[in-house]
């Protein structure tokens, strides 16, 4: 039973994991950016919010300025890269977020300090119990929140005309701007609805996974690893492999017996599952 | 070789052994002249010198993201101080045993890299990122939890020669170090060099036009990932005997992330920016040492400056090497229109081709289905040895498509392909070239980071000597072979891709488009040279074009392709007077 | 070329005037304050991780300047400069020879993660002790030449065990634990059995493979529900602590806490919001009861110099009395040499400004260890509250049952 208990732990912790992956995916499909930043803007901006408790601030005002904190700095970054790096190759935007992620990290524990933030989770608690397994009302929230960015992407891009528009940019990038769409104001309210999505998620998780800036880095891992699973083109793979990945943590935690192994098999199924759903020779049509 | 050819090339040698000898003066000055503690962090500077040349390597040549330098760092650290504390090779050779344990350390973390660059290879650049940031993360935990051997029974990771770890020995661990760079440093020159540079150079501009030289773009990956791995382990060695103890804090994935900004900032694929590199990385925290200021800044400057050289789209090292360049820069070699067959070979009239009469290709029935799009369909054709085949067509015929297949582009195709009796089914495109069967193509694959003569080197998989490479560059009029590409102008860089797949003396070359970009007089003179290729080279060409007035002066026979399908195949005039072929031309301007 | 180097050249000269406006306030490392002692100073060396323990230093120099304000040593200044380790083993050691370069005759107030395990042979191959502020890993605890203000995880340990079974009545612990390296692995265990000896309990559950910057704490705490657990122990720093209590509400657990000292902030007060009491045994006496007299004395001089009033503080404040104190027994040149004789030669335990602020009395001596200062200040958070609450009396190490350890020889 404990081990059931585990897994169940593990998937409510990849619910925030399956979270990045779909934003990892919408940046990288719509926005050619694998974003190593995006973790990075949803902290910062939820410790930034925390800030203004003191002020008086009600809770949910608190998370208002964590969204309008996270699109903000956000789009300050896609800006930056769409405004300078326009044409440039995926691996050199991606670069850039690299950057911002190393940025967002000193920034914030130079303005922050080191020591626990206070932040209050706005869902705490468990759902269900049997016995030792526990579903917890955070991984609930975080699951439906990845499942509904995924649905509300979804419909959005193939049922609304902005959707076209998205679809248009992410495609074929100049001849969409020579029909006269907007690419660069595009691309930046892409840049600023996820960073606001990962603000929510963090306020959501609260110190239960995000304590201190150190998470920037700890999380984008799992996060991207879970897009990986997507190939960075399917959220419906990503929320899988999110919550999946979590699971086999949990799993292997509840078996001492493999410590050192249990650090390398998420990596290794990754891996496994990528050559195999690659496994025909496939030649970039671009390269 | 003539005299002059053999002193260029001794030049090319002898100049980089000069600079190493002079480095290695100047590093004994600083080893026994400056104060002790500068020695130190000189030390930590050729320390990340190292790093940031490996990372180099993989990232600013081969174009991959690298996101575990400093995890290869930890396994060479790890496997020096496991051999150097735990077994008898520690002792073994006496002060020698440190070079060995070195070489072993730097092997294992080129095996870690090799199986990392493995499974990656099917992932596209930024995927490969995140996996070797996967792997760090990962290998983090790994030697939390396992730690570092000189932490197991408190025992210090000793100096090559039995340095002492005091300020004298610091002195002579930095001459030391200061040695293993510099040969680190020529190593890589000369790989960067050879055709192992050439082609990962090729890999990072484009993965097909690698493939088409016969170079496989998975052994130009592998080999840059491993190479780069090796000297990271190295790096990490040398750190763990300068400061004789390491824990996982030193090589955490941060730090990797860092470090791969800095080799973005100084463009660590150039030699003497990775020292720059180098210098960087310890005189910012130096800086903000004196001024009393958290540490953190320096991320927030590396950080900055990251950024900034991205989105200026070079680093501060390629300027100054563009600014030296330009004011050096040799004449380009004449067009070639401006240097008339006449002069070269006499006479004007050049018979087109017709060839031997053997049949050097069979095509059978191919066809190409993408979903419910039929791009070929029953394509059936013969290539006599020693012709020249035009394949013409309105656009959307399937011209390109039908190279792809025949290449190895489009293994799904129907139908067979035999190359002078041996059947391509099967066959990877980089075997195909190995076979004799190379192409050329309609968008620029010619990478601008190499020099003329390095890309034809690489072409020609280096078979050709340089006598022969630079009398096919003449041939066709092209720059010489110092020339960088960068500075070549695209209609020239065709040619020189043009040049270059004739030099590699190839059974069938296959021209997709190539004197698109060339004035009208530049399309007359390339005619020209391209019926003397058969002779002269012994290369068969199947040349696919809209000029038909080229078509026309260079071919003995022509297929035409319309809708996917052979529409008409024969001797030049037969095919030309066709009343179909004329009906699928109607209204084409370019008719006769 | 021009305008890109040019722009450089800008963005470099800016960093650096902004972090010259920013660096004013900070560690104060460009050397002692001004002062009304003369005389060609004392030089003087800390390192610290300024990331994680800024304001260990910053109580040093405070005291130093009310020193140097009052005459000094003879008319002798102390000059005093802080070398930042990165809590990296690699910049720890360039600190290190940084610091014995400039000349210093002792190491006083560091504070860092490591660098007595990456430094302590420095010092002993260099005859220099090192007086730390704030020591974490075994080394400052089980080495000749370095002797800490503060009581050490190790130590810590075994009083938060001990208080939660003896004071608070928990019997069956279940324990945490990250480990480092090997060392500290058989530190942690040896504690435990000396616990388990001391008191006649059974540790009941023991999970020692957290990770450091673990992503999750879910698997951890959702594991140890099926042990018998009346306690939770747990050996992390508060960043880690933090994610696990909050980690524990959401699996609906409202166990007690038993942590280390790294927990005892008010920030850490401020994060948690857990059902159930966190308790922790604090190295110093507790600085946030303002009512506890021990510490006025260190608190007006805090603010006098507006350094924060941490536990970081109190053991950089210690460490400079310390080295003072010993200093004031040298009768010849001030030298690394003297220095660490004199050092050695202490037989009498301070008494001065702030010894109330320890529990047992602290003294250098002469031993191939020192774990000067071996008791601790019990402290509680209640369920439900945000503030860290006083409890007290010391725990001794007599009391406790703790045995020091020895590190193995180099």
């Amino acid at each position: 039973m404990a081990i059931i208990g585990a897994l169940a732990a593990g998937l409510g912790a990849g619910g925030l994991y399956a979270v990045i992956g779909v934003c990892l995916v919408l940046m990288a499909t719509l926005t050619r950016v694998i974003n190593f930043s995006q973790v990075a803007v949803g902290v910062y901006a939820a410790f930034l919010a925390i800030r203004f408790v003191p002020l008086g601030v009600p809770p949910w005002g608190i998370v208002l300025i964590a969204l309008i904190v996270g699109a903000a700095v956000s789009a300050l970054l896609g800006w930056i890269i769409a405004t300078w790096l326009p044409e440039a190759t995926g691996t050199a935007r991606s670069a850039v977020t690299v950057a911002g992620l190393l940025f967002f990290l000193s920034v914030s524990y130079l303005q922050f300090g080191t020591r626990p933030q206070a932040l209050v989770p706005l869902v705490s608690g468990p759902l269900v119990s049997f016995g030792v397994v526990t579903i917890t009302k955070l991984s609930l929230a975080l699951i439906l929140l990845a499942v509904a960015l995924a649905v509300v992407s979804k419909l959005v891009l193939t049922k609304t005309p902005l959707g076209v528009q998205l679809r248009a940019i992410s495609d074929r990038q100049t001849a969409a701007e020579l029909i006269g769409i907007n690419v660069k104001v595009l691309q930046i309210g892409v840049w600023a609805f996820t960073g606001a999505v990962m603000a929510l998620a963090i306020s959501f998780a609260g110190n239960s996974q995000a304590a201190n800036a150190g998470v920037m880095v700890n999380l984008i891992i799992p996060g991207a690893a879970a897009a990986l699973i997507g190939a960075f083109k399917r959220m419906d793979l990503a929320i899988i492999g999110g919550i999946l990945l979590g699971g086999i943590q949990g799993l292997l935690t509840a078996i001492p017996s493999i410590n050192l192994l249990r650090d390398w098999i998420p990596i290794i199924i990754i891996v496994i599952f990528l050559l195999w759903s690659q496994r025909k020779e496939v030649w970039d049509v671009a390269r | 070789m003539s005299l002059a050819e053999r002193t260029t090339r001794g030049r090319r040698v002898g100049r980089p052994l000069v600079i190493a000898v002079i480095a290695l003066a100047i590093a004994a000055g600083f080893a026994f002249g400056l104060p002790a503690y500068i020695v130190f962090l000189a030390t930590t500077v050729l320390v990340s010198m190292i790093a940031l040349l490996g990372l180099g390597v993989v990232t600013g040549t081969a174009g991959m993201i690298s996101l575990m330098q400093l995890t290869f760092a930890a396994v060479g650290a790890w496997v020096a101080e496991f051999l150097a504390i735990n077994t008898p090779l520690g002792t073994m050779f006496g002060g020698f045993s440190f070079i060995f344990i070195m070489l072993i350390a730097g092997l294992a973390a080129a095996v870690l890299g090799l199986l990392v660059g493995l499974p990656a290879l099917r992932l596209r650049g930024v995927n490969l990122a995140v996996l070797t940031l996967g792997v760090a993360a990962a290998a983090d935990a790994t030697f939390q939890k396992i730690s570092f051997p000189d932490a197991w029974t408190n025992v210090r990771m000793p100096r090559p020669f039995d340095f002492p770890a005091d300020p004298a020995g610091d002195r002579y661990y930095f001459l030391f170090t200061a040695v293993v760079t510099i040969l680190i440093c020529l190593g890589v020159y000369f790989l960067q060099s050879s055709r192992w540079g050439a082609s990962w150079k090729s890999v990072a501009f484009s993965e097909r036009g690698t493939a088409s030289t016969g170079t496989s773009v998975r052994w130009a990956k592998l080999t840059a990932f491993s190479v780069s791995a090796f000297i990271g382990g190295i790096s990490g060695v040398l750190l763990a005997a300068q400061i004789s103890k390491v824990n996982f804090m030193t090589f955490l994935p941060i730090n990797s992330l860092a470090l791969y900004v800095l080799a973005i900032v100084a463009g660590a694929h150039l030699i003497d920016m990775a020292l720059f590199g180098g210098i960087l990385f310890v005189l910012v925290p130096e800086i903000l040492k004196q001024f009393g200021v958290p540490l953190e800044w320096g991320n927030i400057v590396f950080a900055i400056l990251g950024v900034q050289a991205l989105t200026s789209n070079s680093n501060l090292g390629q300027d100054i090497r563009n600014s030296i360049f330009r004011r050096r820069r040799k004449r380009l070699g004449l067009g070639i229109a401006e240097k008339s067959l006449d002069t070269l070979e006499g006479g004007e009239t050049i018979p087109i081709p017709i060839g031997t009469g053997r049949t050097l290709l069979t095509v059978r029935d191919v066809g190409v289905e993408f979903g419910a799009v039929k791009a070929l369909q029953h394509v059936t054709l013969d290539v006599t040895e020693g012709s020249i085949l035009g394949l013409i067509g309105p656009n959307g015929a399937g011209k390109s498509t039908f190279v792809d297949a025949l290449t190895g582009f489009l293994p799904q195709h129907t139908g067979e392909f035999v190359l002078d009796g041996v059947p391509l089914q099967g066959k990877l495109v980089h075997q195909r070239a190995k076979l004799g069967l190379r192409r050329t193509y309609q968008q620029d694959r010619v990478p601008p980071t190499l020099t003329v003569g390095a890309f034809v080197n690489f072409v020609t998989n280096g078979q050709a000597s340089e006598a022969e490479i630079d009398e096919v560059l003449d041939f066709f009029g092209c720059p010489t072979a110092s020339t960088p590409i960068s500075v070549v102008d695209v209609g020239t860089r065709r040619l020189v891709e043009v040049a270059a797949n004739v030099a590699a003396r190839p059974k069938l070359l296959v021209l997709d488009e190539p004197a698109a970009g060339l004035s009208h007089e530049e399309h007359i003179e390339f005619g020209q040279r391209l019926r003397l290729v058969p002779g002269k080279y012994g290369v068969t060409i199947i040349i696919i074009e809209h000029d038909l007035d080229l078509v026309r002066s260079v071919c003995s026979t022509i297929t035409v392709l319309n809708f996917g399908q052979v529409l008409a195949t024969g001797k030049q005039d037969e095919v030309l007077s066709d009343p179909e072929v004329l009906k699928a031309y109607m209204g084409e301007t370019e008719m006769l | 070329m021009n305008k890109k180097l040019r722009s450089v050249a800008g963005i470099a000269a800016a960093s650096a005037l902004l972090l010259s406006g920013c660096a004013s306030t900070d560690s104060g490392s460009n050397g002692g304050g001004a002062s009304a002692a003369t005389g060609e100073p004392i030089v003087v060396a800390g390192l610290s991780g300024l990331t994680f323990f800024p304001e260990a230093p910053q109580a040093v120099q405070a005291v130093f300047d009310d020193y140097n304000a009052d005459g000094g040593f003879n008319g002798r200044p102390l000059e005093y400069t802080v070398y930042d380790d990165k809590t990296d083993p690699a910049a720890s050691a360039t600190a290190a020879k940084d610091a014995l370069d400039s000349g210093a005759v002792a190491l006083v107030g560091s504070s860092s993660l490591l660098d007595c395990a990456v430094n302590h042979t420095t010092w002993e191959d260099n005859n220099i002790v090192s007086l730390q502020g704030t020591g974490v890993d075994s080394f400052c605890f089980g080495t000749p030449n370095i002797a800490s203000a503060n009581t050490g995880p190790y130590f810590d340990m075994a009083a938060t065990l001990y208080d939660g079974s003896e004071n608070l009545g928990y019997k069956d612990i279940c324990a945490l634990l990250v480990i480092d390296d090997e060392v500290g692995k058989a530190n942690y265990y040896d504690v435990i059995a000396n616990w388990e000896d001391a008191t006649g309990n059974k540790i009941s559950y023991v999970d020692d493979t957290l990770v450091r910057g673990q992503a999750s704490y879910a698997a951890n705490i959702s594991n140890l529900k099926s042990a018998k657990c009346d306690a939770i122990v747990a050996n992390e720093v508060g960043v880690a602590d933090a994610a696990m209590i909050a980690e524990a509400s959401n699996q609906g657990l409202s166990l007690p806490f038993l942590l280390l000292t790294s927990a005892y902030s008010d920030e850490f007060a401020a994060s948690v919001n857990y059902a159930g009491p966190i308790s922790l045994p604090a190295e110093f006496a507790p600085y946030t009861d303002a009512n506890d007299t021990s510490t006025t004395e260190w608190r007006a001089v805090m603010d006098a110099h507006n350094v924060p009033a941490t536990s970081f503080a109190q053991g950089g404040f210690l460490a400079a009395q310390y080295f003072i104190t010993i200093l004031e027994t040298i009768d010849g040149d001030v030298t690394r040499d003297s220095f660490t004789e004199a050092a050695r030669a202490t037989t009498e335990p301070y008494t001065g400004v702030g010894s109330e602020m320890t529990g047992t009395p602290w003294v250098f001596g002469d031993g191939d260890a020192h774990q000067a200062n071996s008791s601790a200040w019990p402290l509680i958070i209640e369920p439900n509250t945000q503030t860290w609450v006083s409890v007290g009396p010391w725990l001794t190490g007599d009391q406790i049952g703790f045995k020091p350890f020895a590190v193995p020889a180099s």
